[in-house]
């Protein structure tokens, strides 16, 4: 399961027209509405990793427009640093991943979506061949 | 009022809260059934209390099981049975580490590494956990709402009133209660070893982050006309070498329940300081060492002051030691374990080292003036480090520390040999 947390602006707003195109995504991603990039921290990602999610990725909107200004913006940092963090503990760092989109196209939602199962299917099967 | 029959155990890691409950003994209201240190002389009677201390693991199940058939309360003392604790860093090598709560229900825990006892008395004569004041409410250090400009690994030694936060240097306060050890005082950040909110670690790691939301970060383009993060190397990653052990030093068995996959280095210990920063390692070693902990600090900061050619001052190496003479008086204590000598060690260990995991001990000399030392600050104050990649080995009459430390501080070999 790919847990992805959509602000409730671009990302969501993106994720609803792709759904007004019937585009696809991959069936294991599961939305989590949140008010902005900025409300997902360690906390909400570690969560969702403990109760069994395989990756976890926020999307936000662009840089520079963010709908409060720059909670985009302070999460890319967390992100990076957790990214980091599972480095350390020798999980691959693709484990959580920050994307963006807008509102007004569809296709750059499904876009973020493609790469998150993309990247969850190469750590997946790589985690496969090393047991 | 009839005594309290009370049992102390202690399971895994380090065992100074095993000693620190050695002062059970001279409370009227208690009656000691059986401690650890003192041999078993437990006849699996039923008791009012057991006092747990160190870090659990799955093959604990069943004993920890037969204390709860047998005790009416259960009561962990020392953040290892609490959260797993500073061995919870082991679980990055795929160790089993885990809380005691995740094996048996427990009813009251007094955190600290190590905690104080009166707390402990406290806790059992009121029956619930008592709520600690968050350790920032204590502090003397100033915040300020601002963006970090740098992060750094070693706070400013001449700044004791900007808090470490806003100098760059990560601070777990936030999330923390106020302890017996307060390293705050001796200019040394808090690593949290009293949780004070549920998931401590992520929360620091949160609070951190955002503060270093204007750092460089890499991005890339995508395919799909928007922006992702990148995975090149960046001001983050560069300034927080070491997340695990920086934010999660007291709860990574607690808040990550997954195994970590890196390779064990052989042993618990060294598995705990493989990894870690330099700057922080004495602390680290002071901690999990336990009743050998002076000793092995000591000698680790010898090693890599050999390594990168720092001289300690003459003041520095008598003060250290008189820390070396405590470590002796401790060795020999431990063939008769006495709660009134190991109170006058810990005494002696205030007096010369700040706290009892040695906050203010460090490379090339003190971080803050000692009370009770007549030299001026000056003879044994910290000189300037040139931190780099350095391979050292140093020993003493109880340990042979042989370090490597990488061009980005990290400890990348670690070797201990205790005798």
């Amino acid at each position: 399961m790919i847990i992805a947390f959509a602000c409730e602006n671009c990302a969501q707003g993106s994720a609803n027209t792709a759904g007004v195109l019937r585009m696809k995504y991959d069936h294991r991603i599961k939305i989590v509405r949140v008010p902005c990039a900025g409300r997902v921290g360690p906390r909400q990602i570690i969560e969702a990793l403990n109760n069994g999610a395989d990756s976890v990725a926020i999307i936000g909107c662009c840089f520079g427009a963010c709908h409060y200004n720059d909670g985009n913006l302070i999460t890319l940092r967390r992100v990076k640093a957790m990214k980091r963090m599972f480095e350390e503990l020798g999980f691959d760092p693709d484990m959580v991943n920050m994307y963006t989109a807008r509102a007004a196209e569809g296709d750059t939602i499904v876009g973020d979506f493609e790469d998150m199962s993309a990247k969850t299917d190469a750590m997946l099967s790589k985690e496969v061949s090393n047991e | 009022m009839s005594k309290m029959k009370v049992l102390v155990r202690q399971l895994n890691g380090c065992n100074r809260c095993a000693w620190h409950l050695l002062a059970l003994e001279s409370f009227d209201s208690i009656s000691l059934i059986g401690h650890s240190l003192l041999g078993n002389n437990d006849n699996n009677e039923r008791v009012d209390a057991v006092i747990l201390t160190g870090f659990a693991t799955r093959k604990d199940r069943e004993m920890l099981e037969g204390f709860r058939d047998r005790a009416d309360l259960i009561a962990l003392f020392g953040t290892c049975p609490y959260t797993g604790g500073i061995f919870g860093l082991a679980n990055q090598r795929g160790a089993s580490v885990l809380p005691v709560e995740d094996l048996i229900k427990v009813d009251m825990n007094i955190a600290g590494c190590p905690p104080g006892v009166g707390t402990l008395i406290e806790t059992l004569t009121k029956g619930t956990s008592t709520l600690m004041s968050p350790l920032c409410s204590t502090c003397n250090r100033e915040f300020q709402k601002q963006y970090l400009k740098e992060i750094i690994h070693t706070p400013s030694w001449d700044d004791s009133t900007t808090c470490f936060n806003n100098q760059g240097l990560p601070c777990s306060g936030v999330v923390s209660a106020e302890c017996a050890q307060r390293c705050i005082d001796f200019n040394t950040p808090c690593r949290g070893c009293v949780p004070n909110v549920n998931d401590s670690g992520p929360g620091a790691l949160g609070y951190f982050t955002s503060l270093a939301g204007q750092m460089d970060v890499d991005t890339k383009a995508t395919e799909w006309t928007t922006d992702m993060l990148g995975d090149k190397p960046d001001e983050i990653t560069k300034g927080i070498p070491d997340v695990v052990g920086t934010f999660f030093r007291y709860t990574l068995a607690h808040d990550f329940k997954r195994a970590g996959r890196l390779p064990t280095t052989g042993g618990l210990c060294s598995d705990i300081m493989t990894g870690r920063l330099i700057q922080e390692a004495p602390q680290i070693a002071a901690t999990i060492y336990g009743s050998r902990g002076i000793s092995v600090a000591l000698t680790l900061i010898e090693a890599y002051e050999n390594a990168i050619g720092v001289e300690p001052s003459e003041k520095t190496r008598e003060i250290r030691s008189e820390l070396r003479k405590i470590q002796a008086t401790w060795t020999k204590l431990e063939r008769k374990p006495d709660s009134k000598r190991f109170a006058e060690i810990v005494k002696a260990l205030k007096t010369f080292a700040g706290n009892e995991v040695l906050s203010n001990v460090y490379f090339s000399g003190f971080k803050v003036p000692l009370k009770d030392v007549e030299y001026t600050f000056d003879a044994y104050s910290i000189r300037e480090i040139d931190w780099k990649a350095a391979s050292g080995y140093a020993e003493d009459e109880n340990c042979k520390v042989s370090i490597t430390v990488d061009d980005r501080g990290i400890i990348r070999e670690w070797s201990c040999e205790l005798r």
